[in-house]
């Protein structure tokens, strides 16, 4: 289309018409007033109605119209010379108004969106309860409203050459480290891809290793644990239809923290976080250390346990190994189910799947009591850390698999590669095991008191270290 | 990459045949021995009994043992090695024999009588790769030691469960036995200056009616299996038995006894005490071809029984410092004649020999090698430094007379 000529009224009714092909959603009205026709465009069931009719309608229609679109509009508006923008202005939600060879757009957007309500996989007994929405000026507002300082940067980009979805880059002026930001968008303008539709998406297409079970990009829906984050020099990501916030760069021990840590008593929060790094271990270690151990070194497990194993395998057909794995991919079968099916039904699945699944099956012999207690152990220890849940899944598996076939030999050699692996990844460049610097030891495993937590994380941090004190 | 998927083979190849996949195997396969007698006849043969747990019995509930099975099964060996006698076994059964939690080695007299099967039954644990070291190595001081398994054991469900607890238990209620396990005996064995004991079981008849063993797979037992003194060994040659006396004595002087109950004569009246975690003090020296060995023990006394006519409240602390110099005298006097009575055996149980060795070493290579001689005619001195206790106890006898 011609960016210089500009059409009358009808041709640009037309015009629209040919852009928006037709949509029975677009709306485009030519409204007759006292100085010739004014063209409407919008989108149904993105604008305001009452505004629409109160402050654009109705001055419109009034006797005292006299060609003036920003004196008689009531509501704010702004001039836009490229028809390109219009369209993708009103595509966003405003009210186009077109008149006289001037294109104009008013802002009296409104939607039906979620209210803001507490995040289900994010519960904290304490703190704020409050968590995002799918909608990203709710969820930049909620930040803002956390972090009431000139100096956080929300800046806006469009990912997605069909979508247009609006990305939000949030962080901290003089906090934010520069060299991740710098990254984050080198990476964000590699991107070029047709839609995008949730955080998920671009956590992918901007992780370096995305073959990796472990993310390296932090994920939240909470306002407080980004506000905490993005405080440490970390940089955040918002998505417009997401109420999945991005967080990075991520070091390891961060899938050990909550953010209620920081609301307890430090003895409670470090008891709390070695709780959660025992849960870890046990979630991918214990099933592959008990068919390492029960297979090639009998003589490692106390004589009752042994005893106790053994007359519960007396009448099982298969071998430790299969038993364990089936158990496994039985126990995800039913994660997988109870998690996408309704919440009325999911507990159902759950109930009939550990209790009557693991129950009858240990009863007709086909797997022994202490494989399902085992197997279930790893499982609710899993629960603990759900942000390992994809890293602990596939290890899991690798270590029963080579437990399976070398013993304690093939679970230590699992456990070097897993370690150096861990050692290896970078989060936009740091690395994600870089914890163990002294200040970072006071906030990793251990939480100490928050009045001996002065420093920033020293691994993100590069300048303006200090958090408590001048 | 390449460097990568190179390494990656590599740790698996290593992996692979380091770990000796191999050996896998599935623990149903395993039948678990518990106990095993080892004992040799006139002609030589090595004859090999185990009990092994009978895993069918446990209840799937974990609640212990159904009622009509057998929690344990015996299975027996003969061979003319040990090697062969479990061999023998072994046949018979269509498990894999698993030792690794074997609690009791019991020895017959007359295998650890003759040295040469002795030692060939040692060679063979030692090279064994799945026997456990860790077992109780005890010597029965009976003929016929199947009746062993005859025994009543208590609230045990196995005999090797039951000698292993009660070991463990005697050591802490008394210092009447000694609780060596298989390395513990070699370990003595190769130390220079020391000779090496083994534990000591015996059983003896039932008196009255049969006992119900609950647990055991004897529902009426005839024996009782006791457990008390110890098996004294010159290098790897039997030598004789000791008693419960003498064996507190043992355990005084290597500082593993706990506690040593013993019963005293005063004012034609019983005095029963008890020393509580005595620790002992050794100080062998040579003068003039001859070796003196110091002995000094301290530690707490309780009396447990002290009634005597005449103590009132005014001098009953008197006798009380009385009773504590009589004790000290008493126990110096006893640990002499049985340290004699071990030394005259012609074994260096105690380990003077090594206590010598280490303060002297330049004049213990001079007289190692006679170091026999030395020994037996050793003079003894114990001295006993003790201390009543009295915390929380009552200050004056039961009846107060008026």
């Amino acid at each position: 289309m011609d960016q210089q000529k500009i059409p009358d009224s009808e041709l640009m009714f037309n015009q629209l018409k040919l852009d928006f092909k037709n949509s029975f959603d677009m709306k485009i009205e030519r409204v007759p007033t006292n100085s010739g026709e004014v063209v409407l465009a919008y989108v149904d069931g993105m604008i305001n109605r009452d505004l629409f009719n109160r402050d654009v309608i109705t001055p419109l229609k009034s006797d005292s119209f006299a060609g003036d679109i920003p004196k008689s509009i009531l509501t704010s508006i702004d001039k836009v010379d490229d028809h390109q923008k219009f369209i993708i202005e009103i595509l966003n939600g405003s009210l186009g108004i077109y008149y006289n060879g001037e294109r104009f757009i008013s802002d009296i957007r409104k939607w039906e969106k979620r209210s803001v309500e507490t995040p289900g996989s994010e519960n904290a007994t304490r703190g704020p309860k409050e968590g995002f929405t799918e909608d990203l000026l709710t969820n930049t507002a909620l930040l803002r409203r956390k972090i009431r300082n000139e100096n956080l940067v929300l800046e806006s980009r469009v990912l997605g050459r069909q979508s247009r979805t609006k990305v939000v880059i949030g962080y901290v002026d003089g906090i934010a480290n520069k060299e991740v930001l710098a990254l984050l968008r080198e990476r964000l303008d590699q991107i070029d891809i047709d839609s995008v539709l949730e955080t998920g998406t671009i956590e992918q297409l901007i992780d370096n290793k995305p073959l990796i079970p472990l993310s390296t990009i932090g994920m939240s829906q909470k306002p407080d644990v980004i506000a905490s984050k993005i405080m440490e020099g970390r940089v955040c990501l918002f998505c417009d239809g997401s109420p999945h916030a991005l967080y990075l760069p991520e070091l390891f021990i961060e899938n050990l923290q909550r953010s209620e840590d920081y609301y307890h008593r430090a003895p409670i929060a470090t008891f709390l976080r070695i709780i959660r790094f025992i849960g870890f271990l046990i979630s991918v270690i214990l099933p592959g250390f008990y068919v390492g151990m029960a297979t090639f070194n009998p003589e490692m497990l106390p004589p009752s346990f042994l005893v106790t194993i053994i007359s519960s395998m007396e009448q099982t057909p298969f071998p430790e190994a299969i038993e364990i794995l089936f158990l496994v991919l039985m126990m995800e079968l039913l994660k997988e189910s109870g998690t996408r099916l309704p919440k009325a039904l999911g507990s159902a699945v759950s109930i009939v799947g550990a209790l009557i699944i693991g129950e009858a099956a240990v009863n007709a012999g086909i797997v022994s009591a202490p494989s399902v207690i085992i197997v279930a152990l790893s499982a609710v220890a899993g629960f603990i850390v759900p942000n390992l849940n994809e890293f602990t899944t596939i290890y899991k598996l690798i270590f029963i698999i080579f437990a399976s076939l070398m013993g304690i030999i093939g679970l230590a050699a699992v456990l070097v590669i897993m370690i150096t692996q861990l050692s290896a990844m970078r989060s936009f460049d740091i690395p994600i095991m870089s914890f163990f610097h002294k200040n970072e030891l006071k906030d990793s495993l251990l939480r100490f008191p928050t009045r001996h937590l002065r420093f920033r994380p020293a691994s993100i941090q590069r300048e303006n270290f200090k958090r408590i004190g001048k | 990459m390449k460097k990568k998927v190179a390494l990656i083979l590599l740790v698996i190849c290593v992996s692979f045949t380091l770990s000796g996949c191999w050996s896998s195997e599935e623990p149903k396969n395993l039948a678990i021995i518990n106990s095993i007698i080892y004992d040799c006849d006139e002609e030589g043969n090595y004859l090999v009994t185990a009990q092994i747990i009978n895993t069918s019995s446990i209840s799937s509930s974990g609640m212990g043992t159904t009622t009509d099975k057998n929690p344990s099964l015996i299975i027996k060996g003969k061979g003319a090695s040990v090697a062969a006698a479990v061999d023998n076994m072994t046949a018979r059964l269509e498990k894999n024999l698993f030792a690794a939690h074997n609690k009791v080695r019991f020895l017959s007299q007359r295998l650890v009588s003759d040295e040469y099967c002795f030692t060939k039954f040692l060679d063979f644990i030692f090279r064994d790769s799945i026997a456990d070291e860790t077992s109780l190595l005890v010597v029965v001081k009976n003929e016929d030691l199947d009746k062993i398994y005859k025994s009543a054991i208590g609230l045990a469900t196995l005999t090797g469960n039951f000698v292993d607890t009660l070991h463990q238990k005697k050591q802490e209620h008394s210092s009447s036995s000694v609780f060596y396990r298989t390395f513990e005996f070699v370990r003595e064995y190769y130390e220079d200056g020391i000779d090496p004991v083994m534990g000591q079981v015996y059983f003896h008849p039932l008196e009255g009616t049969p006992t119900l063993n609950p647990g055991g797979d004897m529902k009426e037992a005839k024996y009782e299996l006791t457990s008390e003194g110890m098996a004294v060994f010159k290098d790897l040659r039997f030598v004789d038995f000791m008693d419960a006396s003498d064996t507190e004595i043992y355990n005084v002087v290597f500082n593993n006894a706990k506690i040593v109950k013993f019963d005293m004569f005063l004012d034609s009246d019983t005095v029963s005490m008890v020393l509580v975690k005595p620790s002992a003090d050794i100080k062998v020296s040579k003068k003039d071809d001859q070796v003196y060995v110091d002995i000094k023990v301290t530690g707490k006394i309780i009396v447990s029984n002290f009634f005597i006519y005449d103590i009132n409240d005014e001098n009953s602390d008197a006798r009380l410092k009385e009773v504590e110099a009589k004790a000290s005298e008493h126990l110096a006097k006893r640990s002499v004649e049985s340290i004699k009575r071990g030394l005259a055996l012609g074994c260096d149980i105690y380990g003077f020999g090594q206590k010598f060795h280490a303060s002297n070493p330049k004049v213990w290579r001079e007289i190692s090698k006679d170091w026999e001689n030395y020994y037996k005619n050793a003079i003894v001195n114990v001295e006993y430094k003790l201390n009543l206790s009295r915390e929380g106890e009552i200050n004056r006898p039961f009846a107060k007379e008026d």
